[in-house]
């Protein structure tokens, strides 16, 4: 072996740890999750009897795994969006010089770093109907109560008003990142070509963010599926499954009633929806622009 | 497909994949294992001090008794006990003896998890456990538990905001009992709005566990329901008649018509003084005089509809039908849960006894209130919750619509929903 062919082993056993770990903790998981999801498994019992696709057919007529996918479709239209529009336009705001600004760069962040868990409670108590701040805030400037997680016609609303705050400052700083990666020089030349505050947006910042705006898009979409510790903490899917998300469906079934196979069977599903859903996000979002 | 593509969905179902999966168990807390010719895995809930220094004594008797056999106690925490025990028997990992939700007995015996006792056991100690716990421990037939704590149920009344409200408290005696419709009516008149907010500063009612069939079944079966066909196969006629539905319309309507009950549970709320009536386990009682001595309480029977019906049951063990040493792991369970055992278990935690014996043995405890009518309760009025292989489906589906009515729904499609949703799972364990 030449010692050029010799040297060009060495990256691969920079990466082979990497890959090692990957393969064992990642990729053995999901073909052993794609595996399950043809048997029956009685855990206890230990015992694995093939099914066939028995768990997809159950699947499709199971009446709260629909509910489970509407919600789950509606909560990723809704949530994705906002988060992005709110997390760039924060973004904007405090891409600017100021100490203010920077300060309010650190508040908007304050969310990012609380555990989802602590969130989810501290928004459990806030939300309560009868003892919560935000009603308690209500009555005292003559408003109505309202009834928040408790009422299927607001439950889902509120779930997703607490995750939208949750994640609104991590994406603004993965935002303000690519910001600051736009030269300052094509700013001042759309500037001196008489480009308005509106228009260098349009015609320059947003096409030149558009690679890290993709990113932050599909890892929204992509974590917003995944969703499961609100609902587990703040819900529990209900009420009468008003808030029960594919997630929450995988982790009743396979812990709850210890059907694993059943459990893997909607995982697999999940997964073909996110893999759709990026997709179509990859397609419609190409990026065109390069600086 | 472009490679971007593949590897977003490789990565995506490696996060679902990772969601799922548990974390790593608890780690071994008892003696170590040292040089042991023999070791017993005992898997234990994680419930505080007064359980595990039960649990060890037994181990100290057990290693005495059984030179160069060592037990590893490993405890995990109540709320995923259930999940990491399924985990750890399925895994193979040599657990030996383990903790059993009373309720799901029926379900590991379905699964074939708990070996049979019948033989260790002389008829003079099996009988020596309460009846209902007995029933609890049989799977068809055969005896595959060892209950080690139960619980009573009863209504804990402050009595102070029974005074400062100028009414009388309830009697103490089962004879007197209160049905639930003269509890709504002393609660709207304890319960105080200062301020006229709407929002009450002191409440009148309040479950100690909202919604949980441990503490909603017993206001089906006092108004004349079933819980489940005898054959075990259905709910239909049962939780869905119109005598469960009745039940659970009562229940909604403490939050939403009578307002008596906050629709969210606040916590401690019974021990700040801001709560007039609380349905309570028997364990409560211990809580209230070692952690809150200034609430000046008085319990009372459990109120009924038509008939007296109140709720029991709470921790046995068993031996993992894999065990490599059955004679041992039965030796250690008994070492925690034979006659003696079980008097030593009552002084260090305060569970109500299983068994007879314990009870007749401290008279000082259980012929004085508060335990004289917990000992009434178990001995006259106490049932299990269903004993079916499903019960954790059973238990999770009907909480859910305990729920949905607390928060307002119509109780008769919540149940009959909830009746649909049990007959499907039933039919899985036929």
């Amino acid at each position: 072996m030449t010692r050029r062919r010799a040297w060009s082993v060495v990256p691969y056993l920079f990466i082979a740890p990497a890959m090692v770990g990957f393969g064992l903790f990642k990729l053995y998981p999901i073909m052993e999750g794609l595996r399950l999801s043809f048997y029956e498994v009685r855990p206890i019992a230990r015992t694995q009897d093939f099914i066939g696709l028995a768990n997809f057919a159950e699947l499709v007529r199971d009446p709260v795994i629909l509910k489970a996918t509407v919600n789950t479709l509606l909560f990723n239209l809704a949530v994705t969006p906002v988060q992005v529009v709110l997390a760039l336009g924060l973004a904007v705001l405090v891409n600017r010089k100021g100490r203010v600004l920077q300060a309010f760069r650190s508040f908007f962040f304050m969310p990012a770093v609380i555990s989802l868990v602590v969130a989810s409670i501290i928004w459990k108590l806030m939300y309560a109907p009868d003892s919560g701040l935000i009603n308690g805030l209500l009555i005292a400037v003559g408003l109505p109560a309202q009834t928040f997680l408790t009422s299927q016609s607001q439950a889902m609303a509120s779930l997703m008003g607490m995750v939208v705050w949750k994640g609104v400052g991590y994406w603004m700083v993965i935002l303000l990142a690519g910001l600051k990666e736009i030269p300052e020089s094509i700013q001042e030349a759309a500037i001196v070509d008489g480009a308005g505050p509106g228009r260098r947006f349009f015609s320059v910042t947003l096409p030149l963010l558009s690679p890290t705006l993709v990113f932050v898009v599909v890892a929204d979409t992509v974590i917003n599926f995944l969703l499961f510790v609100p609902v587990y903490v703040m819900t529990q899917g209900g009420p009468s499954e008003a808030t029960t998300l594919l997630m929450f469906e995988v982790y009743r079934n396979a812990f709850v009633y210890t059907r694993f196979g059943y459990a893997a069977a909607i995982s697999t599903a999940l997964l073909l929806v996110i893999a759709v859903a990026v997709s179509i996000q990859m397609r419609f979002l190409r990026v065109e622009f390069e600086y | 497909m472009s490679h971007r593509t593949i590897l977003t969905i490789v990565l995506s179902f490696a996060l679902v994949s990772g969601g799922i999966l548990p974390g790593p168990s608890s780690s071994p807390v008892g003696p170590g294992p040292a040089q042991a010719a023999t070791e017993l895995q005992f898997l234990s809930v994680a419930r505080g001090e007064p359980r595990r220094q039960a649990i060890l004594a037994a181990v100290a008797d057990f290693e005495k008794a059984n030179p160069g056999v060592k037990v590893v106690l490993s405890e995990i925490p109540f709320d995923q006990f259930f999940q990491k025990a399924a985990i750890a028997l399925s895994s193979g990992s040599g657990i030996d003896v383990f903790d059993v939700d009373s309720p799901l007995v029926a379900s590991y015996g379905h699964q074939g998890a708990l070996l049979q006792l019948d033989k260790y056991y002389s008829k003079e100690n099996a009988q020596d456990f309460t009846k209902v716990e007995r029933d609890l421990a049989t799977y068809k037939g055969k005896m595959i538990s060892a209950p080690m704590g139960s619980t009573s149920v009863g209504m804990f009344v402050n009595v102070d905001l029974f005074k400062a409200a100028g009414l009388k408290l309830p009697g103490t005696d089962p004879k007197e009992r209160m049905t639930w419709d003269q509890v709504v009516e002393l609660a709207k008149k304890v319960q105080v709005d200062k301020n006229g907010n709407k929002i009450p500063d002191v409440w009148g009612l309040a479950f100690q566990q909202y919604d949980r069939p441990y503490m909603m079944l017993p206001l089906i079966l006092s108004n004349g329901a079933g819980d489940l066909s005898p054959d075990g196969t259905t709910v239909d006629g049962f939780l869905n008649s119109p005598a469960a539905i009745e039940a659970a319309r009562w229940y909604g309507d403490t939050f939403n018509k009578h307002k008596i009950s906050p629709r969210e549970q606040i916590p401690n709320l019974f021990y700040t003084g801001k709560l007039a009536m609380y349905v309570a386990p028997s364990y409560e009682a211990n809580t209230l005089k070692s952690q809150y001595p200034n609430v000046n309480w008085v319990l009372v029977p459990h109120p009924y509809f038509k008939k007296p019906v109140t709720e029991t049951g709470a921790w046995h063990a068993g031996v993992f039908s894999g065990t490599k040493h059955p004679d041992l792991a039965v030796a250690l369970l008994k070492a925690y849960t034979d006659p003696e055992p079980a008097k030593r278990n009552y002084k260090i935690m305060n569970y109500m006894p299983v068994r007879e014996s314990t009870f007749k043995a401290l008279p000082e405890t259980f012929e004085v209130m508060p335990n004289k009518l917990f000992y009434w309760e178990i001995v006259h009025t106490a049932i299990a919750r269903p004993r079916t292989p499903a019960y954790r489906e059973y238990e999770d589906l009907l909480r859910q619509a305990f729920a949905n009515v607390r928060q307002g729904a119509d109780a008769a499609k919540e149940m009959n929903a909830a009746a649909e949703k049990i007959n499907t799972q039933l039919r899985r364990y036929k």
